[in-house]
C-alpha cells in the first residue's frame, strides 16, 4: 500500500454506531454506554488537553440518547454483568 | 513517533501481550515507579464502538496481570517515548497507583422513568398558546416551569436514592463518587470496591437496586477504576 497510514486510518470503515447499538440486547447495550463515559470521559489526562473529537462527542450524547430507550425495556433493578476482568469476548 | 497511552502501571508490572486500537502492538515505558503501555500511532485515533472497545480491552489485560492500573483517558497521544517517560518522571504516579491497588469499580445508574416520560418534551418548546387568548402568556410560562420543577425533582429523588444505597454498601467500598445526571436526569454512583469483595458487593448492590420503585437502577461492574484517577 502506498497510502500513507492516516489515510487508511480514516479510510477504514467504521461501523455505524446507532446500527450496532441497535443491534445489542438490552442489557450490553447498557454496558456498551457505560463503557463508552468511562473511556471517552474518566481516565487520567496525560497530555494538559482534553481533545472529544466531534465523533467521540456524539458516542457519548448518543449513549445517554441509549440508556433512556433501554432502561424503559429494561426489568427495575437488573444487573448488568460487564465482561470479567479479561478481555471481553464478542459473542 | 508519537505513543498513544492505555495505562499507567507499577514500574515491576509485566510487558504488555495483547495489542491494541487497530490491532496495534504494544510495549511498556518505564520510568521511576511507573510503566506506561503505550502503542506508537501516527495520528491520534478518532473514538468508535470498536476502538474504545478496544482501548478497554487494553486496561483489562492490564487489570489481569494481577496489578492494578490507572487507566489513561481515550485519545491521550504523547509526541514521543522521551515525552511518555518525562510524563512518568513528573506525574508521581505512586499516589494513584496506591489509591486502586487491588480494586475494581462498579457504576451504579438511576434513572427515573417519569422524568423520561417527559423527557422527549424537554428539549422542544412547548406549544405556543394562542396569542389572542386571555392569559396565554401565563400559561406558556407555567409549562415551562412545571417542566423544569419535575426534571428538579427526579434529580433530588435519584440523588436520595443513590446517597440511601451508597450508605447501604459501605462495606467492601474503599472510595465512592456520588453525582446527580442531567442527562438521563438521575443519578450515578461509582464505587471502588475492593477485588476479594467484588462478588458480595455485586449481590448486594442488585439487591438494594430493587428497593427504590419507580426509578431504574442499573449495576454495572466490575469496571477497571476509569472513575477512581486524577482528581
Amino acid at each position: 500500500m502506498d497510502e500513507p497510514d492516516d489515510v487508511v486510518a480514516a479510510a477504514r470503515s467504521a461501523p455505524d454506531p446507532v446500527e450496532e447499538w441497535q443491534s445489542l440486547p438490552d442489557h450490553e447495550r447498557l454496558a456498551l454506554v457505560e463503557l463508552v463515559n468511562r473511556v471517552l470521559d474518566k481516565g487520567v489526562v496525560v497530555t494538559g488537553e482534553v481533545t472529544i473529537s466531534i465523533g467521540g462527542i456524539d458516542l457519548l450524547f448518543l449513549g445517554l440518547q441509549v440508556i433512556l430507550a433501554s432502561v424503559e425495556s429494561l426489568e427495575r433493578a437488573e444487573h448488568v454483568k460487564t465482561h470479567k476482568l479479561v478481555p471481553p469476548q464478542r459473542r | 513517533m508519537p505513543a498513544y497511552l492505555y495505562c499507567v502501571l507499577p514500574a515491576e508490572a509485566p510487558d504488555p501481550a495483547v495489542n491494541g486500537i487497530d490491532d496495534a502492538p504494544l510495549r511498556a515505558l518505564r520510568a521511576g515507579a511507573a510503566c506506561a503501555w503505550v502503542a506508537d500511532v501516527s495520528v491520534a485515533p478518532q473514538p468508535d464502538l470498536e476502538r474504545i472497545r478496544a482501548h478497554d480491552r487494553v486496561v483489562r489485560a492490564a487489570m489481569a496481570t494481577g496489578f492494578t492500573p490507572v487507566p489513561v483517558r481515550f485519545g491521550q497521544v504523547a509526541a514521543s517515548d522521551d515525552d511518555v517517560l518525562a510524563h512518568l518522571q513528573s506525574r508521581d504516579y505512586r499516589a494513584d497507583l496506591e489509591r486502586v491497588s487491588g480494586c475494581v469499580e462498579f457504576g451504579i445508574r438511576i434513572v427515573d422513568p417519569e422524568a423520561h416520560a417527559s423527557g422527549e418534551a424537554d428539549s422542544d418548546p412547548p406549544p405556543v398558546p394562542d396569542g389572542e387568548q386571555a392569559g396565554a402568556g401565563a400559561a406558556y410560562m407555567r409549562t415551562l416551569a412545571a417542566r423544569v420543577h419535575a426534571a428538579e425533582r427526579s434529580r433530588t429523588r435519584s440523588l436520595d436514592a443513590a446517597r440511601a444505597i451508597d450508605a447501604a454498601l459501605a462495606s467492601g467500598v474503599r472510595e465512592a463518587r456520588v453525582e446527580s445526571s442531567d442527562h438521563p436526569p438521575g443519578a450515578v454512583v461509582a464505587h471502588l470496591v475492593q477485588a476479594a469483595a467484588a462478588d458480595a458487593y455485586a449481590e448486594r448492590a442488585r439487591d438494594l437496586a430493587r428497593g427504590h420503585p419507580p426509578l431504574r437502577i442499573v449495576v454495572t461492574g466490575p469496571w477497571p477504576p476509569y472513575s477512581f484517577v486524577g482528581t
